[in-house]
């Protein structure tokens, strides 16, 4: 991975955890002890280039974003829609920031809403450039992939 | 004066973040409605009239672009103050929505002072007309 998109994905990640859920964003360590994620989702772009951007992330942290911003819920249906809910927003607030990070202010791009995956897997490679990066949130455990399968798809 | 907002989004995650943060603007509010895309947020115009419209981009049936262009064509709506709270962040994009009469642009994530900001400028504009 290029210094230019682990940047890209780590100041876009930041940026959006931190202040829409008052989250602390870090690189790995290797002796963290992260709680692993089980939810993921995945979004594609089409504009001055195509690709997707994917995100894993724990249960854990959206409940945890979920109660910081709404009001707790001992519903578990209730609960698991705000799960999802903020998994969708979260990814696609790190979407359209990265996509600015990375390509810069002038390039116009239409996201299509983003997709809840079952389970933790991440979609499999379907580009040419990928770039993929983990991170700490909170002691949790995140991880982004960005796919670029077209720059001049315009 | 109190003031009729109207915010749409199609994440209720959004929806009640914005409504707590135009609450605590500081600004008085008489009412705020809510709609999940451009086509009910229409619907909430039959019988609503907003101080200004907070109205993100990416929504399913109809996307705040569309909203804004029927707006702009309706003699009614079209001086409606929208802003867009989006999380794209293309300065193309933004230049063409500012020539669809957009009057503001805010950036997902957003931080309270930013929302608050805009609604002191748009109202306190309005009531400068007034």
């Amino acid at each position: 991975m290029s210094a230019n998109s682990e940047q890209a994905i780590l100041e876009a990640a930041s940026r959006v955890f931190e202040t829409s859920a008052f989250l602390s964003v870090a690189p790995l360590h290797s002796e963290d002890e992260l709680v692993e994620p089980d939810q993921a989702a995945t979004m594609t772009f089409r504009g001055a280039a195509a690709g997707r951007v994917s995100m894993r992330v724990s249960s854990e942290m959206l409940d945890t974003i979920a109660n910081n911003l709404l009001e707790p819920s001992e519903d578990a249906t209730e609960q698991a829609q705000r799960r999802t809910d903020v998994l969708k927003e979260m990814l696609n607030m790190v979407c359209g920031n990265l996509l600015t990070e990375y390509f810069g202010a002038e390039p116009v791009f239409d996201l299509s809403p983003p997709e809840v995956l079952g389970g933790s897997d991440l979609p499999p490679p379907s580009a040419q450039d990928i770039y993929k990066l983990a991170f700490n949130v909170e002691d949790t455990l995140a991880e982004v992939l960005f796919e670029i399968q077209d720059r001049c798809n315009c | 004066m109190a003031y009729n907002i109207l915010i749409v989004d199609d994440s209720a995650l959004t929806r009640t973040v914005m409504e707590r943060t135009v609450r605590m603007c500081g600004v008085e509010i008489n009412e705020i409605r809510m709609a999940e895309h451009g086509k009910a947020a229409l619907d909430a115009l039959n019988n609503f009239w907003p101080d200004i419209v907070f109205c993100d981009i990416n929504m399913p049936v109809m996307d705040g672009l569309q909203f804004v262009q029927t707006l702009q064509n309706s003699p009614e709506w079209r001086d409606l103050p929208v802003v867009i709270v989006s999380t794209e962040g293309s300065e193309t994009r933004m230049e063409e929505l500012r020539r669809s009469g957009v009057q503001g642009y805010i950036r997902k994530p957003f931080a309270p002072e930013e929302v608050s900001a805009m609604m002191q400028q748009l109202l306190g504009a309005q009531n400068n007309v007034r």
